[in-house]
């Protein structure tokens, strides 16, 4: 073409609102936006199949889920026996001052050693009867490195559950214990009765029983605790070192239940 | 892609929009007319803006337009357009030259005018328009929403189509007649240079618009004069000019009254669909206009072929 007259009178600055660039430019725009409601519908359709991914299948209510079976609680006051019996065997090798426990899971131990490389050594130790012990205090008395070690109870394997301690059989039990007490050596214990309390699936007598003795007799009397075929389990212990003997107090509680009825009856018609 | 621009001729009874697609040549697809009523546009004046505004916008919301660029006439009447030989200095030539030259042309005070110019090989072209006249129209343009890409004399716009329409070598001179209400004008295209040409009162009772006792002979002898003096005015500025040839564009004029103004002054009468129909398409449909009365606006949009 030949020569354009470039005449520059006038121009728009390029940033003024233009409400007709909107109109000039709806169809790309509506455009646009039908792309956008398509790819939309198609996202929910797709989400919405897939995640009915059999042809045919109905949707179903959530049910609700089953709760954990909890056990009865003559298993689990025999576990806990069997639990603490298990710890106190082992522990006394460690030669602890003291010994305090809420008698269901937690305990601590106080030891005194000669250097913090015992202690370290203790501890380790102390894994293989009981879960995650830690250092949790220290202090040096006179020349010896005092320290408290926290841990909990670690699961022992246990047998059947025990029979129930009925009403009738608490002076029984109790005179067995005291006399196993006597046999391993203790001194002759004390009883202070506490009272009874309704638990989950029963009831529970507890008393206190005060005894003395050395940790390997208080070890025995724990080891052989077990052997008595009664539901009975300590709800609180303390292991105190005196002089040169330790004393020993522990809340028993003896457990009456309902008895599971015998499955291995056979009627005979 | 593809550059589209907006070519809006306004004038005193109506607005004429195309929508052009532009490459080497122009090709209008999209056209829309408005018709307006009286006292809107009053021999070019913008007497009501708002009016104005919300005409071009309704008329826009129609044509469903893709551009906002836009480019606007100023009537004939509202422009003055100078040209002077081309010296070597004046390719660069500055604001203020141009306002010292236009001021030995103007006969009122040139601080209410904005000027421009352009240079051509022969010829450099001096415009003079009111700076009140642009504001008016640019305001309304804007008010639309749209975005003024440049305001061209209906001249300049009218040479430009022809620049257009004869492609790169032009080897003719012709005489341009463009028939509008309330002035009509001729400018003189020679061989890629501008010249300007004079501009005569169209009686509007010939176009059925108006009261009137002026006849198509008187009008035809207007504008006779009008081009014999175009071109003896060129002659003074090149005398080596040879005119050839006369196009009329514009609102429709009689045949036979069309031969007898080329006869009279001389010159080879063609036709103006011949002159445009290999660089200037219109597809559009055309809402009863003559291909010549696209004429300006095909003009004005023809100027973005060097703007958008």
């Amino acid at each position: 073409m030949a020569n354009i007259i470039d005449i520059d009178l006038y121009s728009s600055p390029e940033d003024i609102g233009s409400p007709l660039r909107a109109t000039s430019l709806r169809k790309p725009y509506t455009s646009l936006l039908y792309v956008l409601f398509f790819l939309t519908v198609g996202m929910v359709i797709y989400f919405y199949f897939s995640s009915h991914e059999y042809q045919g299948a109905v949707a179903e209510a959530p049910t609700p889920k089953p709760l954990p079976k909890k056990p009865p609680l003559s298993v689990i006051v025999r576990k806990n026996l069997v639990r603490w019996s298990s710890f106190i065997k082992g522990v006394v090798v460690f030669n602890p001052e003291i010994l305090v426990s809420n008698g269901e899971e937690d305990f601590l131990c106080y030891f005194s050693s000669s250097s913090i490389d015992e202690a370290w050594k203790i501890k380790d130790s102390l894994k293989s009867i009981s879960k995650a012990p830690q250092i949790i205090d220290t202090a040096t008395v006179n020349g010896e490195f005092k320290y408290v070690i926290r841990g909990k109870l670690k699961n022992a394997p246990h047998q059947n559950p025990a029979q129930p301690v009925q009403k009738f059989m608490r002076t029984t039990v109790m005179n067995f214990i005291d006399s196993l007490a006597a046999a391993k050596g203790l001194a002759k214990p004390e009883r202070i009765q506490i009272g009874i309390s309704n638990v989950e699936g029963g009831e529970c007598f507890r008393y206190m029983m005060s005894s003395s003795g050395s940790l390997i007799q208080i070890g025995r009397f724990f080891s052989d605790v077990i052997k008595i075929d009664y539901s009975i389990s300590p709800q609180a212990l303390a292991v105190e070192k005196t002089d040169s003997l330790y004393s020993l107090k522990v809340i028993w509680g003896l457990y009456d239940f309902q008895k599971p009825a015998d499955t291995t009856k056979v009627v005979s018609k | 892609m593809a550059k589209h621009i907006l070519g809006i001729h306004i004038s005193d009874n109506r607005i004429i929009c195309v929508e052009c697609k532009l490459g080497s040549g122009i090709s209008a697809n999209k056209i829309a007319k408005i018709d307006l009523r009286q006292g809107v546009v009053v021999n070019g004046t913008i007497a009501d803006p708002t009016f104005l505004a919300e005409s071009i916008v309704e008329m826009l919301a129609k044509m469903e337009v893709l551009s906002a660029k836009t480019i606007v006439n100023i009537p004939v009447n509202l422009a003055e357009v100078k040209c002077i030989p081309t010296e070597k200095e004046y390719l660069s030539i500055t604001p203020d030259q141009i306002e010292w030259e236009m001021r030995h042309h103007l006969n009122e005070s040139p601080e209410e005018f904005s000027f421009s110019a352009f240079s051509l090989p022969g010829s450099t072209i001096l415009t003079a328009v009111r700076k009140q006249v642009i504001d008016s129209y640019s305001q309304v343009l804007e008010k639309a929403g749209l975005l003024v890409e440049a305001i061209d004399p209906e001249q300049i716009a009218l040479f430009n189509l022809v620049s257009v329409a004869v492609g790169s070598k032009p080897k003719d001179s012709l005489a341009v007649v463009d028939i509008e209400i309330p002035f009509s004008q001729v400018i003189y295209f020679e061989r890629g240079n501008f010249g300007c040409g004079g501009k005569l009162f169209t009686p509007p009772e010939l176009f059925g618009l108006g009261e009137g006792k002026k006849t198509w002979r008187e009008f035809g002898e207007d504008i006779s004069a009008t081009i014999s003096m175009t071109l003896d005015a060129q002659k003074q500025l090149n005398p080596t000019a040879v005119p050839e040839k006369i196009v009329f564009c514009g609102r429709k004029i009689k045949e036979d009254i069309a031969a007898t103004i080329a006869g009279k002054v001389g010159l080879q009468l063609i036709q103006y669909n011949d002159l445009t129909k290999k660089r200037v398409k219109v597809k559009a449909h055309r809402h009863g206009l003559e291909p010549a009365e696209l004429s300006i606006a095909l003009g004005l949009a023809a100027h973005g072929i060097v703007r958008a």
